[in-house]
Parts: structure tokens; sequence; C-alpha cells
């Protein structure tokens, strides 16, 4: 059935169905220091076969963002305050956690930042991989075994047999990393969230992961979402591109607008910062450090490091001011009028 | 003043046995590695995760023991000093680790891990020590009030300054940074390498300093080492390198900083590299074999010699041997 639903693989590029839909999404966190606004308002659509890239800094919003979207984070303490997730033309519901097991991993795969502890240490690989296709499609290790290992091996790791054999501290965080991705190929499923999967990888691993991200996407006709600090990770795999800042997302745009024609001063930062301009003879430096989540300015939040900031920007704040269809700022450089 | 090599590593080997199950014979991490740092040049070590640059930084730290060759630090041959020699050496060299939350006690404050190498190593005391952790912290871009906090209320970035801190607490002369920047978010690596630079200036310090991507060594590297499988496979004044690599193996991996600009080239040894590797060299082959665009049929079986390109820069290749012109030009 919902192989039926599916794009054919060959039909690359994203259609105008549109798979996810978050509106108004707003989550905080109890703390000592007073509540976190770790995500504030935040809306954006993901079509079928479509790829989204979310980039901003650490303490963004990013993976509170990313977990929201199937409900992952317990609540209490975690408190949903507002928000409407429909997947697939249906409402996702919080705390209707029977339909909400049969999306998780199934329908829409994660990919984590770390790999390595995102799978159980004291079992090995491959019953750890056999347990979930038993969960998930039903299927006994003996049939699925030589997918299984197929599978592995599509993704680059040599030696796929030894690998399964192995406990997740036996293996480097690269291969961790193409195990992940080769469960989530697996589950083939309609959405992979990928958490910063390419941080702290070298080069040529971050490469492969991401090839393997297009790969998957290729195969499976899946959207991705796919989360970073670096503009330059997502430039290769997003049709979009959602910058966040502050809990907020501050611009949003095509991948090619956002790369050839940056509005938002955080976004113009980020870019000098992936390419490493330099600045006279030092490197760019974008100063300061992310907001407080808890004690959030009542103005634009990157006021404080935006070296474009007049008074307006610190008491009041910006709308995402609309630029082109699809395409905004939340910045009143943006506003109608200016600039 | 350059006489003497501030640290001077002479054939280091280190291998590692398996885990247990796994009979593969064991990974050899360092093998016959040579290289001397002398006051004032800073080098950098390039190459893939997995490459042995950590093992090195321990290795040339004196925090791990090689299992053949020696280890020369300011003149004292780590493997044989005596406790009063060891803490000199401990003196004379500091570690910013890899995973810098990571080498934090998360029980103890800040000023309680600054200050233990003051401690441990120099007679600083009373109101001084704590003077001494406020100067350094301030020096490196924190407030002097935050001593008295835990590790874990600290960013990425901040704990990345109280690792260079605490590594530069009892002003060594020489520090080695283990992908000093890799783990932050780009946004914020600026901050750290133009402290970096900073801080070599102010103190006359040099630098080991050890990335996976050869653009962090850029402003800092006056000679850099390329690593792959335990080896150096070139060595070269670092914009010789970038401007004139040799080995297919630096090709490769330069072409991949490209993807910090958003499109890496499809050069035939990077295409190759993303080929799985059937199984782990031999003592006798070259370890980019099997994976070099440019290999020949003798690659196999004979340990490739190091070739003087120019002065100082030298390559560790048998097709270059064999025929300098042709891996020139694809190198090129």
């Amino acid at each position: 059935m919902i192989e039926a639903q599916r794009q054919s693989a060959a039909d690359r590029g994203p259609s105008e169905v549109v798979l996810l839909d978050v509106a108004g999404l707003t989550v905080r966190f109890p703390s000592p220091d007073g509540e976190v606004h770790a995500v504030e308002d935040v809306s954006f659509q993901v079509r079928r076969g479509e790829s989204i890239g979310i980039v901003g800094e650490s303490g963004s919003g990013k993976t509170v963002t990313c977990m929201s979207l199937t409900w992952l984070l317990p609540s209490p303490p975690t408190r949903y305050v507002t928000g409407r997730i429909r997947f697939d033309g249906k409402d996702l519901r919080r705390g209707d956690e029977r339909s909400l097991r049969a999306v998780r991993g199934r329908r829409v795969a994660v990919i984590f930042q770390n790999a390595r502890a995102a799978l159980d240490p004291s079992y090995r690989i491959g019953s750890q991989i056999a347990e979930m296709l038993a969960l998930q499609q039903r299927l006994r290790w003996a049939d699925a075994r030589p997918r299984v290992i197929d599978t592995l091996r599509r993704c680059n790791i040599a030696d796929a047999e030894g690998v399964l054999e192995r406990y997740p501290h036996q293996v480097s965080g690269g291969v961790a990393q193409r195990v992940a991705i080769a469960m989530a190929l697996l589950a083939r499923p309609d959405l992979v969230i990928a958490d910063e999967p390419t941080t702290a990888l070298d080069l040529l691993s971050q490469l492969e992961v991401l090839m393997l991200l297009e790969q998957i996407r290729d195969e499976v006709g899946c959207s991705i979402i796919l989360v970073s600090h670096d503009l330059a990770v997502v430039r290769r795999i997003a049709d979009q591109v959602l910058i966040m800042y502050g809990g907020r997302i501050v611009e949003r745009g095509s991948t090619e607008e956002i790369f050839r024609d940056p509005r938002h001063p955080y976004t113009r930062a980020l870019l000098a910062s992936s390419e490493q301009r330099m600045q006279g003879d030092r490197l760019y430096e974008l100063p300061g450090h992310t907001p407080d989540l808890a004690h959030l300015p009542p103005g634009c939040a990157f006021a404080a490091r935006c070296a474009f900031a007049f008074d307006r920007c610190r008491t009041e704040l910006p709308d995402e001011f609309a630029i082109t269809p699809g395409r905004s700022a939340r910045c009143f450089l943006s506003e109608a009028g200016h600039g | 003043m350059a006489d003497r090599p501030l640290v001077e590593l002479v054939s280091i080997t280190r291998s590692f046995p398996s885990p247990r199950g796994v009979t593969d014979g064991g990974t050899v991490a360092l093998d016959d590695i040579s290289m001397s740092v002398v006051a004032g040049e800073s080098v950098g070590i390039v190459g893939d995760s997995g490459a042995g640059k950590s093992t090195l930084a321990w290795t040339i730290t004196a925090l791990l023991r090689p299992t053949s060759g020696s280890v020369r630090v300011d003149g004292i041959d780590a493997g044989r000093a005596s406790r009063r020699e060891m803490a000199a050496i401990r003196r004379t060299v500091g570690l910013v680790f890899q995973d810098a939350l990571g080498s934090f006690n998360p029980q103890r404050t800040v000023e309680h891990a600054l200050a233990t190498p003051l401690d441990n190593f120099t007679s600083v005391r009373g109101p001084e020590r704590r003077r001494t952790v406020g100067q350094i912290m301030e020096r490196v871009g924190l407030r002097a009030s935050q001593m008295t906090r835990y590790p874990h209320e600290f960013s990425g970035g901040q704990i990345q300054r109280l690792a260079i801190a605490r590594a530069l607490i009892t002003r060594p002369r020489l520090v080695v940074l283990d992908e000093p920047v890799s783990a932050l978010d780009v946004s914020i690596r600026a901050q750290i390498l133009n402290l970096l630079r900073d801080l070599a200036h102010d103190y006359h310090l040099t630098y080991v300093l050890i990335a996976s991507d050869a653009t962090v060594l850029e402003h800092m590297s006056a000679r850099t080492f390329v690593m792959y499988a335990g080896r150096i496979l070139e060595r070269a004044p670092h914009r010789e390198l970038i401007a004139q690599p040799r080995h297919p193996y630096t090709v490769s991996l330069l072409d991949l900083s490209g993807l910090r600009a958003g499109d890496v080239a499809s050069t035939p040894a990077l295409s190759a590299r993303r080929a799985p590797r059937s199984s782990r060299p031999t003592w006798e082959a070259c370890p980019f074999c099997g994976i070099c665009p440019l290999e020949t049929s003798r690659c196999s079986t004979t340990r490739p010699p190091e070739i003087l390109v120019a002065a100082d820069h030298a390559v560790t290749c048998l097709a270059y041997a064999e025929a300098p012109e042709a891996v020139a030009a694809a190198g090129g």
C-alpha cells in the first residue's frame, strides 16, 4: 500500500504532494534558569522526494525541531505549547503512541549525530539490525540476512559479515554512521531525518555519508531533512534551506537563492564562516555566541551579534518578511520598502 | 636556538592488539615515523581518521610509549626519562585533546582542572595559583569569575578555550593540538583558529597541529606531514604541499577540501578512495595500494622509498620514484 503511494525511484525531484506539514511548532523545557524556549513558532513543509536542509549553530533549536516531528521528546518535562504536524495527509496526534509507533523508524527514520550512541553497546550490530527488521517488517533473520549484507556493502562497508559480528565500540565512527544509514535504508522510509550525520567525521567519510543520503533518496524516493551547522554540508543535497537561530526560522529559500543572495545577516555570517573567508590577515570571525534560550531578548535574537542592528532590532521581533514566493527573512532589512 | 629540536621522533612504530575474537593480527597505528619539530616552526599533520594522527599526538607528548623507536623531547629520551625528567617533558609539551569535553572531569570545577598542571609541575601555590588560572582564562577569552563553574556549564567553543588554557598554563614551548576545531560549529571555528594564532605569537609557541581537513592548517603550519595508515606519505612546506602535491593520496585528500566550497571535483583518486578496501595493507605494500590511480605492478610488493622532490619536500611513492613526470602531471 505504502509502496504504491511511493514515487518511483526513477522519477527524481520533489513532487507537489506535501508529505510533512509542520505548523506553528513551539517547544519549551523547564530549567532551573527559567523556561527554555527551544523552538518558537516553526512552520515548514516537506514535499515528497524533497530534501530540506536545516542550518544553524548548536542551541538554535534544530534538533528539538526534528525530535518533535514524531513527538519523540517525553512530555513532561517537554512542554509542547502549540503545533500541528500532518504526515502523509494525516494528523500525527501527540500521545497516540500506537499510531506514532507505526510511523517512527518505519516511515520516518532518524539518523543521529552520534551513530554509535544510537546503537545499543551490549548487543552485536547484527542482532540489532535483526531486531529492527523483526519488529518493523516481521522478517526472520535467516531470510533478511542476504539483503542486510547487500545493503551494508552498498553503504561502503567492505567487511559486512564481520561488522555484523562486532559490537558498536569495535567499529569506527564512520562505519557506525554507515550502519545507521544502512538501517534507515532497510526500513525504506518516506522521510529520513539526518541530524548532523557528518559532524565529527573526516572529510572523506563526510562526503561518503552525503553520497549515501543521495543514494537513499534516489533509490527509495524518500524525502530528507538534513540538519547541520555547516551550510556547505547541506548545499549538495538540499532543495530548500531553513536557517534557524534562537529557536526560530530566520531565513528560508531555495538552496540556490540562499547561496547566491543570502538576506539575513546571520545567513551571510554562516556563509562566510563556512567558506573560511579572510578579513585582512585573519579569518572572518562571527563574534559572540548563541543566545541563552531561557532569556531571549524581546527583539531579534541575533541583534547582539549583528553588525547591522539598529534600535528597533533590540526591542521588536521582526516578522518573516516575504521576498519572493517561498523565500523570506526574519530581518527588518528585508521588510518591504527597506533597501 | 634551532640547534636542538623540541621534539624528535626516530623510527616510531606503535601497534595495538585487536579486540578479543577478531583475528586480523592487530593494528599498526604508527609505522616507522620519523620527524622533528624545531622551536618557532609549527608543523601540521593531515590525514583521514584512522591514519594514526591521535596515536602520534599521544606519542609526541609522551603519554603513550612507542612499540619501537625513540621520542626525544627537548633532548630528553622519553623512554628512559627519570621522574624528574618526565616532569620536565610535561612542562615542555602540552596537549589539547580531540575530545575536549571528555578530557575534563565533570565533577570538578574548571579552577581545579586548570590548576592541576600547576600543582603537578610548578611551584605556583596559594593566591598566585588562583591568579594564574584567572589570567589564562581571560587570555583565552573567558572570564576569571567563571572558574568556579563545572565543564558542562560551558558551550563547545568555551570548552575548547578551556582545553587550550589548561594546555598553556604551565607555559609549555610546544603544544600538540589534536583536531582543535573539528567538533565545533563552523561559525565558531574561526574564533578558535584566530585565538591560536594570537597565542602562538604572544607566548612564542610552537604547534603540532593535527587535522583531517588541510584548510585548518592553512595559516599556522609551516611544514605539513601527510599521514595515511600509520605512515607519512608526503612532507613539504605547507604552501608547496598545497600548490604542488606529489603523492596521489595527497592529491585526493586536497581535492576533498573542495567539499567546503560546495563542489567536489571527481578526480580518479577520489572516486577510487570511495571504493571499499578489501584488505589491510601488508608491510611491503604501499598502504594506498589498491586505491591509487597511478599504481604500478610493484606497488603491492615493494615498500616505497622516500624520494626527495625538492629541499624539504619528500614523497614516499614508488610510482613517483619510477616516473616523476607522470605523477607530477597527474597531480598538477
